[in-house]
């Protein structure tokens, strides 16, 4: 075998340039797969941080009416009980439970219709990336302590200040004209349309008062700690035993459209991977075709010398492998350069897509970072090798099938 | 729209266009001074609630709620279309913005647009006598006329039809859409004379589609023998 090795790699430096060239392309087409492959991955992650960590949570806690209604009625009563429950469990890493409301909020000369979200700012801040989100002044400080944080563009139309106080009037639910006053302690940005344009964190006690919804919420958000499919089903199992009255639903459930797209997301880097490797099956089936091809005499003068036709297979399957080897040495070499580039740097899409791209009212970063995962870089090695090996698999079989005689014959 | 529906005069036999100006708004360009009660039922809540109501035209109104004690002291303004409400608890008077006429007024079933619309029925649509009572000189005859909002008036109802006495005392309106669905309906009911006029002292509003609810709004105290200043209607006299 050791001999065959020999001859193998001795043949493919008989035509060194074209050798030389065929696995370029084909390291070509690795590295830029190995890049396509880390900047999809590196906009899954974006997308799942954003889409399901930070609006659907893992696992979402409602009144069985609620995600379907979306009635001020609708709530998890013994809120403060529920949630507590839920984050004693041993696989829940963070759970924040949410009153919504929506209320006319009044600046000093202005007023504008606006969403309330009430949270406890603490656990608000375990489960999401929203105490960082504060742009100017400071995240709420308590659940009861009269202080509001404004969606950006809302304290812009309301030409609110920090430190300022603003009116907030809203239908409570026995009927009656809620109203209060609060200070307003920061602005937001979130990055969510709804929420930065017209919406507002208070806490949760203030505003459970103002609606006069006591220890009720409308929905508890859970994180657990794993992104894991499987595991988050538990996690949401554990929860159904801790809130056995309330739906509990993975984000999966919550929001089909969300696990489409992510699914989507994460299929498309096979799109690309399919594309460049049909392509490099075709650069390797020439070069081992014409390599055949000039070489009929010789193979036949090996056949005339007693050589089993399999061993001819191998051989050509060898200088496959080969060919094959080098595409990966120096498509690892470009791709990890390239890799390198995209998870330290990433690319910046600001300059084509001024705010970011918008999906269902959330807008995402601008720059892309690549994520690079080892067993993706395997995948990508282990495909050139075998669309390398399966493109030479024809030539081989139709070197091993000539006739020697014939072939002796041939010039 | 609460006062305006108050009172009115009898008068020689009554045309339709009389008929209809009646049950618009019978105390325009009247001034008046009322105590009313406010009983909202809904499958969520039910509240009662008191409150004092001046009037002037049907332009301009002011209303003050007297109870329940968490609402006291709230008041609304309408003048000229725009609403705008005094909360006493945080000192603040905030003026109703457009996205929010079509919410509720005080948790009950009319909304803040009820209370501003002025759609007078014989300007804004065309009408017919559908129903002619026995005997058109009986003064609680009832008369039924159709109205359809004409093709440019800002209305938001398909047709309106109104039921209303020979002695012009409204006895009901009832709202449809452009399907023709009963959307709600207005009773008058509890007819009273005050200073001189019929008025039907309790009104029941009731939405089509949410069975068991319903706004009830009865007059206790109804006085057009007052003198009110332009100064009454103003922000500055929205706080007590």
């Amino acid at each position: 075998m050791t001999f065959l090795w020999a001859v193998a790699w001795r043949n493919l430096w008989r035509h060194g340039r074209r050798s030389l060239i065929t696995a370029a392309a084909m390291a070509v087409g690795m590295a830029i797969c190995m890049a396509m492959i880390a900047l999809s991955d590196g906009m899954y992650v974006q997308m799942f941080d954003v889409l399901v960590r930070q609006q659907l949570g893992h696992v979402q806690v409602t009144h069985p009416d609620y995600p379907a209604k979306r009635s001020m009625y609708d709530t998890v009563p013994e809120a403060g009980a529920v949630v507590e429950r839920i984050a004693a469990l041993p696989d829940v890493v963070a759970v924040s439970g949410r009153l919504v409301g929506f209320g006319l909020v009044g600046g000093a000369s202005t007023s504008a219709g606006a969403q309330l979200i009430g949270v406890d700012p603490a656990r608000e801040a375990s489960v999401g990336p929203i105490a960082d989100r504060v742009r100017t002044g400071a995240w709420l400080s308590a659940p009861g302590a009269a202080e509001i944080v404004l969606g950006d563009g809302l304290a812009e139309e309301l030409g609110a200040t920090i430190g300022g106080e603003v009116v907030v009037v809203t239908q409570a639910s026995d009927g009656s004209l809620g109203n209060a006053l609060y200070t307003v302690v920061g602005f937001v940005h979130t990055g969510s349309s709804a929420v930065d344009d017209a919406g507002a964190y208070v806490g949760i006690a203030d505003l459970q008062a103002l609606l006069v919804l006591d220890d009720q919420i409308h929905e508890a958000l859970v994180i657990g700690a794993s992104d894991d499919d499987a595991y988050i089903q538990a996690v949401a199992e554990a929860v159904r035993g801790v809130a056995p009255s309330a739906l509990v639903r993975t984000w999966a459930e919550a929001s089909p459209q969300t696990a489409q797209m992510i699914q989507m997301q994460d299929g498309s880097a096979w799109i690309f991977l399919s594309i460049v490797f049909t392509v490099a099956a075709f650069g390797v089936l020439n070069t081992m075709m014409m390599s055949v091809f000039e070489r009929t005499r010789e193979l036949g003068v090996l056949r005339a010398l007693g050589m089993r036709p399999w061993r001819l297979v191998v051989l050509v399957l060898m200088e496959s492998v080969m060919l094959a080897g080098l595409a990966v040495a120096i498509g690892l070499a470009a791709g990890g350069a390239l890799d390198a580039y995209l998870v330290t740097t990433g690319i910046d899409f600001s300059g084509t897509l001024e705010d970011g791209f918008e999906f269902s009212g959330v807008v995402f970063d601008p720059v892309v970072k690549g994520v690079v995962r080892a067993e993706r870089i395997v995948q990508a090695s282990l495909a050139v090798v075998i669309v390398a090996v399966g493109a030479g698999v024809w030539p081989a079989w139709r070197a091993s099938r000539q006739d020697p005689v014939a072939s002796l014959r041939a010039d | 729209m609460f006062v305006t529906f108050a009172a009115l005069a009898f008068g020689a036999p009554p045309t339709p266009e009389e008929l209809l100006a009646a049950a618009d708004d019978v105390a325009r360009g009247d001034q008046s001074y009322a105590v009313l009660s406010m009983e909202v039922h809904t499958a969520r809540y039910d509240r009662t609630m008191k409150m004092e109501a001046w009037s002037k035209g049907t332009e301009t109104s002011l209303i003050r709620i007297l109870e329940p004690e968490k609402d006291a002291g709230v008041a609304t303004l309408k003048v000229d279309g725009n609403i705008w409400n005094y909360l006493p608890k945080v000192d603040r008077t905030m003026k109703v913005p457009a996205g929010l006429m079509s919410g509720s007024w005080m948790g009950s079933h009319f909304s803040n647009d009820d209370l501003v619309r002025e759609n007078r029925m014989s300007e804004d649509f065309t009408f017919e006598v559908t129903t002619t009572p026995p005997d058109v000189n009986a003064p609680t005859g009832v008369w039924t006329i159709t109205c359809v909002p004409k093709p440019d008036a800002a209305v938001v109802w398909g047709k309106v039809v109104v039921d209303v006495r020979t002695d012009k005392v409204p006895v009901s309106i009832r709202y449809f859409d452009e399907k023709g669905v009963l959307m709600r309906t207005m009773a008058f009911s509890d007819v009273r004379e005050i200073g001189g006029r019929l008025v039907p002292a309790t009104m029941t509003l009731t939405p089509a589609d949410l069975p068991g609810e319903q706004t009830v709004v009865r007059y206790e105290e109804l006085d057009f023998d007052v003198t009110l200043d332009d100064a009454k209607f103003s922000l500055q006299a929205l706080r007590p």
